[in-house]
């Protein structure tokens, strides 16, 4: 048993003090004390420092590293100004350029000065660039400050370029654009080949390379079965080989019946009116059908119809 | 004492006596608050005529000269009207589209306004070289649909559907516009008809007796409108006759389905179509002395074919290399003119009972007839 004496022993037991054995015993705890935090570092910056070296690469912002007094975010009720950078999730949030200052910038390129060679003189607009060098390779870099520096998205390689820097001949780019399909834009005349398929950006840009040339070679030979294209499947419309040359022909020599005249044989190239008919009728066909097209083909067919119809009161009908 | 009729009646018990304290001054103005025969009398003396609603009788453009050869460009906007009788003979069955004929008994006379894509193509046949091919015109309006139809397979033309109550229509339609015209003619068959083992139509018959055919064996309608086509046209490549081809919504015979049951199955092309293919024959660039209208619009085809009224949108690839070369003929909106115009006639019809707010009514409508004509229905 844990006893000990009580020291003032009255008469001759001694007294069992249970509670003065548990005081006794008892574990004070220290009470912990912060250590006092050094000032922020912006506090005691010089304003003459050299920033880029505090500053010196790609970072989420600080507010004890950035002596700037910049404030994010917004009180829900309005009340109060925006929360200073201290603590400001908003702030470290947002990708900043802090390492993209003027002087850096500046830093930078004079310290790669040296591995650049001068610019060509030739290359002096951008028609003569995109003349001289039409393909555009296009690639993404992503930037983290997380352990893994690595981003999937920058495997993609995208090539662009214009239709018409290939040398291709009619049946070539017909077959190019086929091939292309929606990789060709109509209207601007682009082609762009996106490759994402393999892992790594150099091997999806040496597939690209490898489509380019595909593409090219493929679309020049000309294989047996092209040779079954019916006048459905042409690109673009060819009056000589339609009936509307039929049509014409049967209206210039009636009462001759059309069975009877051999019409590939025919050459209207000095007929004045059937060249302006043929213009308005591949017009309507291969470029759509507008209120000005519409037109055009009326005023041809009014001429090859009735030459009179041009001067009648009438006649003129374009609103 | 006379008895005459208030247009607005307004019945409000307990003013009688307002009434008769202020009847004197009252009197002296138009208004009638009170409708009593005594007060009635007493307005009428006073002011010597009786109370109506006060509506401005709009005067209304109107030409007497109902030859439409005879219109010009001066007289766009104004309203000719056709006589009962003539209606009676040339659109007794079929020629004049559902809303208007509806109209016509609602304004109970046949007045059509002049418009300008009327008179260019008037002017057009008018100088035309009717010794050449004949010339299309395609207007972009109009309307035309197959609906559901009794229809027999086609024992004359291999593959081919009739439809013989069309047929019997379209041939009585025939009759009633030209019998008068083909009975002074004096034109014959050329070509022997076999129609079975007892009944033919012989050479040298009238042409009339073709058409008598079709009317009493319904069945044969159809093979009579292919003869009696290939008879005018024949006609007219000779010169007896000058053909004119009137085609309405061209563009459905392109709409590839029809709701023809055969066999009791869908499945009709309009392609075949035994009426189609007949009128399919005057396209050909076979034939002079003649000329061919024809109207496209968007309502007689199916949705998937619309989205614009312009005709090589409506006849696609195939029906415009049918009828290519051919004259396009826009009916472009209401100028502000006929605009105008036209609801001066409304007006004067009472179909318009509102007077102003014309501004807003361009603006709703946008000058669009048929548009107009719906939000005028309940003004």
């Amino acid at each position: 048993m844990n006893c000990i004496e009580h020291e003032n022993i009255s008469g001759e037991f001694r007294v069992f003090d249970v509670r003065s054995n548990k005081r006794k015993h008892a574990h004070v705890q220290e009470k912990y004390t912060r250590p006092p935090a050094n000032p922020p570092r912006e506090k005691i910056m010089p304003t003459d420092q050299d920033w880029p070296s505090v500053w010196p690469g790609p970072r989420t912002f600080h507010p004890a590293s950035v002596p700037l007094t910049v404030r994010q975010g917004m009180d829900k009720n309005q009340k109060i100004a925006p929360p200073s950078k201290y603590a400001n999730a908003e702030l470290m949030k947002i990708p900043n350029f802090l390492h993209l200052t003027p002087p850096a910038v500046k830093r930078h390129c004079d310290a790669i000065k040296k591995f650049c060679t001068p610019w060509p003189n030739e290359l002096d607009t951008d028609e003569n660039i995109n003349k001289h060098f039409p393909l555009k390779i296009i690639t993404n870099d992503y930037c983290y400050s997380s352990p893994k520096i690595r981003d999937p998205k920058a495997r993609v390689v995208t090539f662009k370029f214009p239709l018409s820097a290939m040398t291709l001949n009619n049946h070539a780019e017909d077959k190019i654009k086929r091939l292309l399909g929606e990789r060709f834009n109509q209207e601007t005349g682009e082609v762009t080949l996106v490759t994402d398929r393999c892992p790594m950006r150099r091997q999806n840009y040496d597939y690209n390379m490898y489509l380019l040339v595909a593409l090219y070679y493929e679309s020049m030979n000309v294989e047996e079965w092209e040779a079954e294209k019916q006048e459905e499947d042409m690109e673009y419309y060819d009056w000589e080989k339609n009936p509307s040359k039929k049509a014409y022909i049967a209206l210039k020599y009636w009462p001759k019946p059309v069975d009877e005249i051999k019409i590939d044989e025919i050459s209207l190239e000095n007929d004045e009116k059937a060249q302006n008919y043929k213009e308005a009728v591949t017009d309507l066909f291969n470029k759509g059908e507008t209120t000005h097209n519409l037109f055009k083909y009326k005023e041809a067919v009014l001429k090859i119809v009735n030459d009179e119809f041009q001067n009648l009161d009438v006649g003129n009908m374009c609103q | 004492m006379s008895i005459f009729i208030v247009s607005k009646i307004s019945i409000r018990f307990g003013h009688m006596r307002y009434v008769k304290e202020n009847r004197e001054r009252r009197k002296r103005t138009s208004y009638l608050p009170w409708r009593s025969a005594e007060v009635c009398e007493n307005i009428k003396e006073e002011l010597g005529k009786p109370y109506t609603q006060v509506i401005p009788k709009s005067t209304v453009k109107r030409i007497s000269e109902t030859n439409p050869i005879q219109h010009s460009l001066s007289d766009i906007g104004k309203f000719y009207t056709i006589s009962e009788e003539h209606k009676k003979k040339y659109f007794q069955l079929n020629g004049f589209p559902k809303d208007f004929s509806e109209q016509t008994t609602i304004f109970n006379e046949n007045a059509i306004m002049i418009r300008k894509p009327a008179l260019e193509i008037i002017e057009y046949l008018k100088n035309a070289d009717y010794t050449k091919l004949p010339i299309k015109y395609v207007i972009s309006m109009h309307l035309h649909k197959y609906g559901r139809k009794e229809a027999n397979i086609s024992e004359t033309r291999n593959g081919l559907v009739d439809l013989p109550l069309e047929g019997a229509l379209l041939l009585k339609h025939f009759q009633l516009q030209n019998e008068t015209l083909l009975n002074k003619l004096n034109l014959k068959t050329t070509k022997e008809y076999v129609w079975n083992q007892r009944e033919s139509t012989k050479v040298g018959e009238p042409l009339m007796a073709l058409v008598n055919h079709g009317l009493n064996r319904v069945r044969y309608s159809c093979d009579c409108i292919h003869g009696l086509i290939n008879e005018l046209k024949n006609a007219a490549i000779n010169g007896q006759i000058k053909f004119l081809v009137a085609i309405g919504g061209f563009n459905s015979f392109y709409a590839g389905k029809t709701m023809i049951r055969m066999d009791e199955k869908y499945g009709t092309t309009t392609d075949q179509i035994s009426i189609f293919q007949s009128f399919l024959s005057t396209l050909q660039n076979d034939w002079c002395n003649g000329a061919i209208i024809m109207t496209v619009c968007e309502s007689t085809t199916l949705p998937k074919y619309r989205g614009s009224p312009l005709p090589f949108f409506l006849l696609r690839r195939e029906g415009f290399e049918t009828l290519d070369p051919f004259i396009p003929i826009q009916v472009s909106k209401l100028s502000e003119l006929e605009f105008h115009s036209l609801l001066d006639y409304y007006e004067d019809r009472r179909w318009l009972q509102k007077i102003g707010a014309r501004d807003e009514l361009e603006f709703i409508s946008c000058r669009i007839p048929a548009e107009l004509s719906r939000y005028c229905a309940t003004l």
